[in-house]
């Protein structure tokens, strides 16, 4: 697109500003538009009135050089009238004939003074002249020519001006010479010319010599635009015909252009009035109908700015249809964001199961409670943890276990409809009681949850106890922070856990400090593994029927570097829990095979071998690579398991027994007596030996029904093919009485304290005499 | 010189020095005949129908005759002091009669010629039985 060259730096100038706004770019677009649709109105109907006036003026022009000319030939008209009368009249002729210079002269004076010409004069065929008297010289030579030709009437120069003349042939009857009278063009002529122009024009008469070139370069009855100091003026030259050789005179009419257009200017400046105003109409629309367009924009860009900071904001539903439309769609979006949002956070902060407020969102209410609470605005935190869940999962099945915890959450939120209840994922739960007062008993509080915890609940028509630990910790006392509290609460629950069952504890100082210890130790525990701290002691089995030796426990020792050694009983439990076991039930195997090995004829070792370790898939891949390494036949090897193990799959333990005893190795039930102990599996899996709980065999003395119990005990086993074996036997009448009721072997004091591996030899020795000394020289 | 439908006719005419001519008036209207030619200056009172006035022309020369009533009426009196003098007709033919062979000068004279009194002087070789050309320059 050519854009006229007027617009181009207007465009430019559009452009270089570049509004970043909306409304500002509409705003201006439109009055730019308007702009340049006026000013081309403006440009067309100004050059439209310039050339109207032109024309004007050149038309008044043209008429002005006609009234001119008319106004000329009138003139001479009447000058000719005059001259032709005279011509002819006799007496003139005569006197012209004959010469009669005086008589001629007067008569040409009287024609002068009639006529009003300046010069009256006879010009002959010759070129002589005769005058009026007084009149200027007249040079009859350069007339003639012109007269010669016949014409009648033209301008000729009188000294020097211009004059107008008229000429009448004297005949008698033939041409004998001219008469010619002569007017000069005098400023009167043309000052009345100029005073019957409808516009003002000046009218000048020049010889052509006399003109500018620009004006010659005009060209005759052509109307020009020419510069002069009075400003541009429109000029007309006209020839006006000579009647003297050598001269061409020029009516010259000019009019200034500027009194010209005057008349226009007012209307010019009407128009660009005009245009200003529409344009500034324009820039007065655009703004509105931007602002009609953008107001709706921005507030909707305003609320989304508020949303975004936090707030629910929503725009008003009016306006132009599309603009409601709009806000109608905005406002639906708040609503539905709102909505999703909320689902997301209730669900990122709901545990799905029971609907409860999951750890995380407890951890926050608890962090809020924390900063407010006080002496006197005390925040309770109860760490629960339900008993035995596992074991209901396992054997009722998780619809059951799921249901119980609904239950558990439900009956804890009842009970506390104004305080938060949280599952913390697992069977562990959270209540956080706040704005607890000084005077308030947390104790009391302990005890009602401990009762709604602790109860008969039917699931599925089934009813059973529900039983449940929890430990609490109360702010500010217990902890200045959420994580202070809960980590107090929780060591609180660890402690009623080790308790026992369906107990609670509040977190005591001591509390903080056993488990500091309990960390310590764990991380000493791991450190022992590494550079094998431990020591393997052995405690004979005695066969009282063979009134021998049969074989050894092995015991673990722990010889910490600085504590000196620790008892099986405070870290063996830290082992279990932490996994460390497994590594060390495995040092224990091997180092127990290999001490064994040496050992002199049939003498088995017994080694224990804890739940985690049993269901650890490598255990029977670790007893074959400690029995291949050793060379110990593997009957030499005992097993020691316990009950618990058959807590959970009882499939998978019978299982894993099978496997074990593939392997040629004896499994004796250890602790009989206590715990699960039932009969069925003595029916399931073919023990070895079982090893009746030394709780039995210290009530021996006392108590008639442990007599029964053990005679119980070995009958069956006798039955069923089993060994037995007592333990904790100290005292000689024990042994007697354990020997009556049918006991096979003990342990115990009596016969020997656990003793380190190069004291076994001796033991040996000393108990078996003969198979020692057979011992002591291989 | 007859004046008819106001005009002189012939218009043009040949006359000897100390002639006497007659100017008939052949009109119904009225004619005053003047003259102010050098050789003749003269003017005749106006004259009716059918009334003759007379003139006489003792001096040689060219006389332009006028009516001071009709402008428009021109006549021409050529008044020869030679016998050798002729007016030519509408095809610019003359006869002289009576002239030897050999070089002559001759007066040309017409009322649109070119020339001081409209007259022009050549010179022609007159040869028996050939008419002499001559050429004339008129306004």
């Amino acid at each position: 697109m050519v854009r006229p060259f007027f617009l181009r730096p207007l465009v430019a100038s559009i452009a270089r500003f570049r509004p970043r706004t909306l409304r500002a770019r509409i705003a201006v677009l439109l009055m730019a538009l308007l702009a340049g649709v006026m000013a081309v109105s403006v440009l067309v109907a100004g050059s439209g009135i310039s050339l109207f006036a032109h024309r004007v003026a050149e038309r008044d022009m043209a008429a002005n050089a006609r009234v001119f000319e008319q106004l000329i030939a009138t003139r001479q008209g009447q000058m000719r009238e005059s001259a032709i009368v005279v011509a002819r009249d006799f007496g003139f002729r005569e006197a012209f004939a004959v010469a009669d210079h005086a008589t001629l002269g007067s008569a040409l004076g009287s024609l002068a003074g009639r006529t009003g010409a300046s010069v009256a004069a006879v010009v002959s065929l010759d070129g002589k002249v005769v005058t009026n008297p007084g009149a200027p010289a007249l040079d009859g030579a350069s007339l003639l020519p012109a007269l010669d030709a016949g014409k009648d009437s033209g301008v000729i120069s009188l000294k020097g001006e211009f004059a107008l003349a008229v000429a009448a042939p004297i005949e008698m009857p033939d041409l004998a010479g001219w008469l010619v009278l002569a007017q000069p063009l005098g400023t009167q002529d043309l000052g009345a010319l100029s005073r019957l122009s409808a516009v003002p024009i000046k009218a000048q008469v020049a010889p052509a010599s006399a003109l500018g070139s620009q004006q010659n370069a005009l060209g005759l009855g052509t109307i020009g635009e020419l510069p002069s100091p009075q400003g541009s003026q429109l000029v007309r030259l006209s020839a006006l015909p000579s009647l003297q050789s050598g001269i061409e005179p020029r009516l010259v009419l000019s009019h200034s252009l500027d009194q010209a257009m005057q008349a226009y200017r007012t209307l010019n400046a009407v128009l660009v009035g005009i245009a200003l105003g529409g344009t500034l109409a324009g820039l007065w629309l655009g703004l509105r109908i931007a602002r009609s367009v953008t107001r709706p924009l921005s507030q909707l860009a305003d609320a989304a700015r508020r949303y975004a900071g936090g707030t629910v904001a929503k725009v008003e539903v009016a306006g132009d249809a599309e603009v409601a439309a709009l806000a109608q769609s905005f406002n639906a979006m708040v609503d539905a964001i709102e909505e999703r949002e909320r689902q997301i956070v209730h669900s990122a902060l709901h545990d799905g199961l029971t609907e409860l407020p999951n750890r995380r969102f407890f951890i926050e209410k608890l962090d809020r409670a924390v900063a407010r609470q006080s002496a006197v605005h005390r925040t309770m935190l109860v760490f629960v943890d339900l008993d035995n869940f596992k074991v209901i999962n396992d054997t009722m099945g998780h619809p059951v276990g799921d249901a119980l915890l609904r239950e558990a959450g439900r009956r804890l939120q009842d009970q506390f409809p104004d305080h938060m209840v949280a599952r913390f994922g697992g069977d562990e739960f959270g209540l956080l009681v706040t704005g607890l007062s000084d005077s308030a008993d947390p104790a009391s509080l302990a005890r009602t949850i401990h009762s709604v915890l602790n109860e008969n609940i039917t699931i599925d028509g089934r009813s059973m106890q529900l039983t449940a630990s929890f430990g609490m910790a109360v702010g500010p006392q217990d902890g200045q922070s959420g994580d202070e509290l809960l980590k107090n609460a929780d060591l609180a629950l660890y402690r009623a856990k080790s308790e026992g069952k369906g107990t609670y504890h509040f977190f005591e100082a001591s509390l903080d400090e056993e488990a500091r210890r309990r960390r310590q130790l764990e991380l000493d525990l791991a450190r022992a593994v590494r550079e094998g701290d431990f020591e393997l002691h052995f405690q004979p089995l005695y066969s009282m029927t063979q009134q021998r030796l049969k074989g050894f426990e092995a015991l673990i020792r722990w010889n910490h570097p600085e504590r000196g050694r620790i008892s099986p009983a405070d870290f063996i439990p830290l082992a279990e829990e932490t996994g460390l076991i497994i590594p060390i039930g495995e040092w224990v195997i091997r180092e127990a095979c290999a001490q064994a090995a040496a050992w002199p004829g049939e003498l088995s070792v017994a080694v224990n071998i804890s739940p985690r370790q049993f269901a650890s898939p490598v255990l029977s891949q670790t007893i074959v690579q400690a029995l291949a390494a050793s060379g110990l036949p593997p009957h030499r090897l005992e097993l020691e398991i316990t009950e618990s193990i058959f807590i959970g799959n009882v499939e998978r333990t019978l299982g894993m027994l099978h496997g074990l005893r593939s392997l040629g190795v004896r499994i004796a039930l250890d602790d009989f007596g206590t715990g699960y102990s039932s009969l069925s599996y003595l029916r399931s899996f073919p023990f070895d030996k079982l090893k009746i709980d030394q709780s039995f065999v210290r009530d021996l003395g006392s108590d008639a029904s442990a007599h029964a119990i053990i005679r119980a005990i070995t009958t069956l086993a006798s039955a069923l093919g089993i060994e037995t074996l007592a333990e904790g036997v100290e005292l000689e009448a024990t042994m007697d009485a354990l020997r009556r009721e049918g006991c096979d072997l003990i342990q115990g004091y009596l016969i020997s304290r656990p003793v380190p591996a190069h004291d076994v030899a001796g033991l040996v020795k000393q108990m078996n005499g003969v198979g020692a000394l057979s011992w002591a020289c291989s | 010189m007859a004046q008819r439908n106001e005009t002189f006719v012939p218009g043009t005419l040949v006359v000897p020095k100390g002639a006497n001519v007659a100017f008939p008036n052949l009109d119904s209207v009225r004619h005053s005949i003047y003259s102010f030619s050098k050789p003749a200056r003269f003017q005749i009172d106006l004259y009716g129908r059918d009334q003759t006035r007379s003139q006489r022309f003792p001096l040689a020369g060219t006389v332009a005759l006028g009516c001071n009533i009709h402008d428009k009426m021109r006549g021409y009196l050529r008044v020869v002091s030679t016998p050798f003098a002729a007016a030519s007709d509408l095809n610019g033919r003359a006869q002289i009669e009576g002239l030897v062979p050999g070089a002559y000068r001759v007066t040309l004279w017409h009322p649109r010629l070119r020339g001081s009194g409209n007259e022009a002087v050549q010179t022609v070789t007159i040869t028996p039985g050939a008419p002499a050309r001559l050429t004339l320059e008129l306004r």
